[in-house]
């Protein structure tokens, strides 16, 4: 019995020793690996005067290289594929802790983005941040059953091991090769579906009445957290929408209501909400991947109209 | 409750102490107690049906010897309990009755937690009663137990009476079998939160969307299905075994590394031991007697309609019968050619044999799964279609990787590799993992390898159910 007991000590024992060493070799891990947005944002000084920020739409869509071509100042696109608001306001409070605070952000809102059917909040993408009062308050919101597991040592990574296990190995290969800059360095990434994807397709065959947009209250709290988050550090905030393939919106009932709502949110805080939607380009699929996603010829149309309206209406140049 | 749930832990620690420190007479209705609650959790109609059973065929056994009319009503109750669990389990509108104003679900009590298994336990007793193999049960709380133990009522393993039974009063813990069944606990966890549940995501896109698919993409994604489903019930009955070892008992076992078998027949003597052994004595050996005039017609016979009734028994619906038919002429064929077939492996050397045989048995085995996983009869021949045509992908990456990784990037085909080689290496070492597992001493470097798996590549955010849960 004695040995047995000895046994069970001493496992256990290596268990706990290898869960805090395993943590902190993933702590270590992540931080320095450069492609993880967090991790870039906390380890190098950005200081962008224009943040980009949102879903998947304005991390393919723009460019900060052609946007600072046109307006002279230095723009950093923060953006997440599949992030919901929740997501986009970790990513901004993690930014703002070791940026200065950018003069404009630039946040994506559409239709989708109020509806739980499109995009979702990454607990893994903040798993390395456990412990941050203000991270620690959206986990458990956003993931309760994530967050019921993090007091047990590695249990932070160990639950979405699947989505960090390789993140912890390019980390190391980052820390060994000595690499500090990301592979997208300006935040911007190309899409990985270049041409036309079916996804509309789909979804009129899925949908062929159109599909009611429902509002969802946790991305309106957590919208209304980044506008407050922004005011409170003087960022001058500007919800935009890229303009939406044309056709789609015979498939949006109730878009008008949904816009309405959200210019709504605007004017209380008393931000502009624009929407391109009179452009060109959005007659034409050749522009676009889906519904929302453009085409890297739409992008670059896109960016264009988007320098040229900062440099123009905002910063006042000619 | 899920085997793999948090609260099933703390559940099982708490019933695993309480019954640690009680005395011998209480244990079996503390057990009782505790299997109730396990069920009640899982729904209560649950409960309402497994007691109403128990209390049902505890009855009839009495008053069963010399009554054939009363055998066979019995029968046929237990019998259309499961036909019914089975409709009822595959419909998709719900059924309600009504007792004045308050409506019940149906499908609630049909489809209620392990009733497919419990009551081929039943028909097996009343038989073994009505036959004067067994003498009828005297404690209904026992028969109770026998049907609603919380560790094997989800998916079995499906026991007899006099293996069951008999262990309520002698039930003695030790700690040989704590740790044993520690061990086992363990070992079915990895299976399940490490191979089972890392392999079900490439399982549901090649089967869900067949027609996306080319024929080497489609039939990997049909080999990493039997993989998954073997992980997946043999970690189930890892962990079934373990926790009633834990409480004192020894159940059957259910798997003995059957994807090693080098024919169709020997598959069926190491895979779901428990039903195959239920329906080889209840059906198989009943209808071999009945004709046994002429011992190959006999077989052939016993052969096809056990195999029916066990399609029957796994789901209504032509995919089930024809995973069955499957089964059906494999082992047809392994019967009528068994002296050539021997003849073949004496000329061959033996290991070379044996490895063609083992190849060709999973193939056999994986073709018939397509039916088994398939939703209906046209997407199990859209994938066999699939296999058949285009079959080198023209993109490695995009229509090879990507679709069995869920996604082409680095870390899709990361976590693919990990979730293709863990297996691997699992079934290369599978006898000594078995081996070890089932050791009564405590072994250090298993159960700190085990745990650092589950925490390094386990699944913990699905808390996806067993595969078998559904029969």
């Amino acid at each position: 019995m004695k040995s047995t007991l000895f046994k069970i000590i001493v496992s256990l024992l290596i268990i706990w020793l290898s869960a805090i060493g395993l943590n902190q070799l993933y702590d270590f891990a992540l931080a320095q690996n450069c492609n993880i947005k967090t991790s870039y944002i906390q380890k190098q000084k950005i200081d962008a005067d224009i943040l980009i920020h949102g879903p998947c739409e304005p991390l393919w869509m723009i460019y900060p290289k052609v946007l600072d071509s046109y307006t002279g100042v230095k723009s950093y696109n923060l953006a997440l594929s599949h992030s919901d608001f929740a997501d986009n306001y970790l990513h901004l409070y993690l930014y703002l802790k070791n940026n200065k605070p950018p003069q404009y952000l630039f946040l994506y809102v559409t239709c989708e983005s109020m509806d739980y059917k499109y995009n979702t909040f990454h607990t893994y993408r903040f798993s390395q941040y456990v412990g941050d009062t203000v991270i620690n308050s959206v986990l458990k919101e956003n993931d309760s059953e994530y967050y019921k597991w993090i007091k047990i040592p590695f249990m932070k990574y160990a639950y979405y091991s699947n989505n960090i296990n390789f993140d912890v190995l390019q980390g190391l290969k980052h820390y060994y090769t000595h690499k500090t800059s990301p592979l997208f360095a300006d935040g911007y990434e190309p899409p990985y579906q270049r041409v036309w994807d079916n996804h509309f397709d789909n979804f009129i065959q899925l949908y062929p009445k159109g599909y009611e947009f429902q509002w969802g209250l946790v991305r309106e709290k957590y919208l209304r957290k980044i506008l407050e988050l922004s005011k409170s550090k003087g960022i001058k905030v500007i919800l935009y929408e890229s303009p939406v393939l044309q056709e789609a919106l015979n498939y949006q009932p109730n878009r008008s209501e949904i816009v309405s709502k959200i210019r709504a949110i605007a004017s209380e805080y008393g931000v502009n909400y624009i929407q391109f939607q009179n452009m060109e380009m959005a007659k034409h699929r050749r522009y676009y991947t889906s519904a929302l996603n453009t085409s890297m010829e739409g992008a670059q149309i896109f960016t264009d109209s988007l320098g040229k309206y900062i440099k123009m209406e905002l910063l006042n140049k000619k | 409750m899920s085997f793999n749930s948090p609260l099933f832990f703390l559940f099982l620690f708490a019933v695993i102490f309480i019954h640690f420190v009680l005395s011998q007479k209480y244990r079996s209705a503390f057990l009782l107690f505790a299997s109730f609650i396990f069920i009640g959790y899982y729904n209560l109609a649950s409960l309402v049906t497994v007691i109403s059973f128990s209390v049902f065929n505890y009855l009839i056994a009495k008053k069963i010897i010399g009554n054939r009319m009363l055998y066979v009503a019995s029968l046929i109750i237990n019998s259309i309990a499961i036909v019914l669990f089975n409709y009822f389990n595959l419909s998709n509108q719900d059924h309600y009755f009504h007792i004045s104003s308050i409506s019940f679900n149906v499908q609630s009590f049909v489809v209620a937690l392990g009733l497919s298994f419990y009551s081929l336990q039943n028909i097996a007793y009343l038989t073994e009663v009505y036959f004067k193999r067994l003498q009828p049960e005297t404690s209904i709380s026992n028969y109770t137990l026998y049907n609603s133990f919380f560790p094997k009522i989800i998916s079995g393993p499906i026991l007899l009476p006099n293996e069951f039974i008999p262990q309520i009063n002698i039930n003695a813990i030790t700690k040989e079998k704590l740790i044993g069944g520690f061990h086992l606990i363990l070992l079915g966890l990895v299976k399940k939160m490490v191979i089972a549940d890392r392999l079900a995501p490439s399982v549901h896109s090649i089967f869900d969307y067949p027609d996306n698919y080319n024929g080497l993409t489609t039939l990997t994604g049909i080999y990493i299905f039997t993989i998954q489903l073997y992980f997946d019930f043999s970690g189930y009955t890892n962990m079934a075994l373990g926790i009633a070892k834990m409480l004192g008992y020894d159940l059957k076992e259910n798997f003995n590394m059957p994807l090693r078998s080098t024919s169709v027949s020997e598959f069926w003597r190491r895979w779901h031991i428990s039903l195959i052994s239920w329906f080889t004595n209840y059906i198989y050996y009943p209808v071999v007697y009945r004709l046994r005039k002429s011992k190959k017609i006999a077989a052939l016979a016993g052969i096809f309609i056990t195999f029916l009734i066990s399609g029957i028994w796994h789901g209504i619906g032509f995919t089930f019968l024809a995973w069955a038919s499957c089964h059906i002429i494999y082992l047809s064929f392994e019967l009528l050619t068994k002296r050539f077939r021997l003849n073949l492996s004496e000329r061959f050397n033996n290991s070379v044999y044996k490895t063609i045989s083992v190849f060709i048995v999973f193939n056999a085995v994986c073709f018939s799964n397509i039916f088994f996983r398939s939703q209906s009869m046209d997407q199990a021949l859209r994938l066999i279609q699939n296999i058949f045509s285009n079959f080198i992908p023209y993109n490695w990456l995009s229509e090879f990787i990507a679709p069995l990784a869920i996604g082409g990037h680095q870390m899709d085909q990361f976590n693919l590799m990990i979730s293709l080689f863990i297996p691997i290496i699992f079934l290369l070492f599978e006898r000594k993992i078995n081996k070890i597992a089932n050791q009564e001493k405590f072994n250090i470097s298993f159960v700190v390898t085990s745990l650092l798996m589950i925490l390094l590549f386990g699944i913990f955010a699905s808390g996806s159910r067993f595969i078998y849960m559904q029969f």
